[in-house]
């Protein structure tokens, strides 16, 4: 399939308002999806390279949109609406989808099944007290620093998600460092094209020759059992094989990093709701869910091509065509949220889309919720004076998966 | 209630599992088992959040 991400001119495009659209505040969508939401719900936009896509703004459109058996995530589609010019140029390089999340039932299905095993609910909770000790190592850490302060990202919210997942897959924990300047370097907004090309291909040199080590010395972990249960018997072949790696790595840390981050920070921000957690903290599971829902963070990422003509909010969706199902905007409609701008831990979140909605939708949710509760849990209990130390107005954030990239706290 | 799960379409997400934990579970795979298809009261109010939930909509309740 021939690849035409490249900047095409669109002339029915050009009229239209620019997408990705800025925030007006860092923890809020932008506020024109409300307007969307309110006024026209299904709306065209134009994306970096003059292509035209669609916005879905409804909680009950983003949900019907991304389980729509006529509408692909296959991002080698002309039509699929890629969002920035790294990734573009890492596609080209790949000529097939780099990570199996870009492709559609069976193949899709076939690969995910693979790992479903890893993230299941019981699987999940068995790591529960190594989580914790994970977390109590790296808060006693913390406090052990002499002038009581610290980056919380460094200290906690990327090195928590980090040992996590290397523990899972089997990674050296002392490569991940490095491997996450690689992995920082293949995606994001104003990101090299060519830097992100020679990362990708460094990458995946290393996990070939992890691999390899896996082969000659076999253990518990996934890595290991991938190359037992799928690389030998021929279900997925070495350059696939290191693709799912490479994604359950990225997907492993980065959304969490952001989500303990962030989710710290609208705690400490919010004095009555931290004060209502610490004198009851069984409401935190409660609370989780309302921070995913309230913060979106993976707010760009649902993108998708339609495969056939879809009907929806009062818009013809043409076979070929781009859409951006906007959960961030789904996650605040009021129809489905009262006072949907309103942080409230004890409104019942449950029903959120912050992991996505249909057979792509997050396959670690139930792990990224266990980490959250466990740290935010234990940084409450043992750290009731934490502040922001640090004006506010100050933090500089990561805008392609929303985060913050660092952020100065003491106590 | 009536509960109905289709595991040709299931892609372990493990809502089911978490927001209905007497009505599902998941296999050595991680797809959705059902441990009981009739259910009244507070496990029908649960089976019918995880069929709301099931982002592969493999789950279907029959009131």
């Amino acid at each position: 399939m021939t690849l035409t991400h490249e900047p095409s001119a669109s002339a029915s495009a050009d009229e239209l308002p620019a997408f990705p659209m800025a925030r007006e505040c860092p923890f809020s969508p932008p506020r024109a999806y409300r307007q969307m939401r309110e006024e026209r719900p299904v709306a065209p936009v134009r994306l970096w390279n003059g292509n035209k896509a669609w916005l879905v703004t409804r909680f009950d459109d983003v949900r019907k949109i991304l389980a729509d058996k006529r509408i692909s995530n296959n991002i080698t589609h002309p039509g699929f609406p890629v969002l920035y010019a790294a990734r573009a140029a890492v596609m080209q390089q790949h000529g097939k989808p780099p990570y199996f999340h870009f492709m559609d039932p069976p193949e899709h299905t076939e690969h995910r099944r693979m790992f479903t095993q890893d993230f299941s609910v019981i699987r999940v909770k068995e790591l529960e007290e190594e989580i914790q000790s994970i977390v109590d190592e790296l808060i006693d850490e913390m406090l052990a620093g002499a002038d009581r302060s610290a980056d919380y990202v460094k200290a906690i919210a990327l090195p928590i998600p980090t040992r996590v997942i290397a523990r899972i897959l089997g990674f050296p924990y002392a490569d991940v460092a490095e491997l996450q300047g690689m992995m920082n370097a293949t995606s994001g907004f104003g990101q090299d094209p060519e830097v992100a090309k020679r990362s990708y291909t460094r990458l995946n040199d290393y996990v070939s020759e992890l691999i390899a080590r896996k082969e000659a010395n076999p253990s518990t972990d996934t890595i290991s059992r991938l190359i037992s249960d799928q690389l030998h018997p021929g279900n997925i072949d070495r350059p696939g094989l290191i693709r799912v790696i490479l994604f359950l790595l990225i997907v492993g840390h980065e959304t969490t990093t952001s989500m303990i981050a962030l989710g710290t920070l609208m705690l400490l921000e919010h004095d009555e709701q931290r004060e209502k957690l610490i004198k009851d903290p069984s409401l935190m599971q409660n609370a989780v869910e309302e921070l995913l829902r309230y913060l979106s963070i993976v707010h760009l990422t649902t993108c998708r091509v339609a495969i056939e003509d879809i009907e929806i909010g009062g818009e013809t969706i043409k076979a070929g065509e781009g859409v951006v199902a906007l959960v961030s905007s789904a996650n605040r409609d009021a129809s489905q949220f009262e006072n949907p701008d309103v942080l409230d831990i004890e409104r019942d979140a449950r029903t959120h889309v912050a992991f996505g909605f249909g057979v792509h939708q997050c396959l670690g949710q139930t792990l990224a919720r266990l980490e959250l509760r466990i740290t935010l849990n234990s940084i409450l209990r043992r750290i009731p004076t934490l502040k922001l130390a640090q004006p506010i107005d100050d933090l500089k954030f990561k805008a392609y998966i929303n985060g913050v990239q660092s952020m100065t706290v003491a106590w | 209630m009536r509960v109905v799960v289709n595991t040709s379409t299931c892609v372990g997400g493990g809502q089911c599992a978490s927001s209905a934990e007497t009505v599902f579970t998941q296999d050595d795979q991680g797809l959705v088992v059902l441990l009981k298809a009739d259910v009244q009261g507070e496990e029908a109010e649960a089976a019918r959040l995880a069929a709301f939930l099931c982002p592969s909509r493999s789950i279907t309740v029959e009131e």
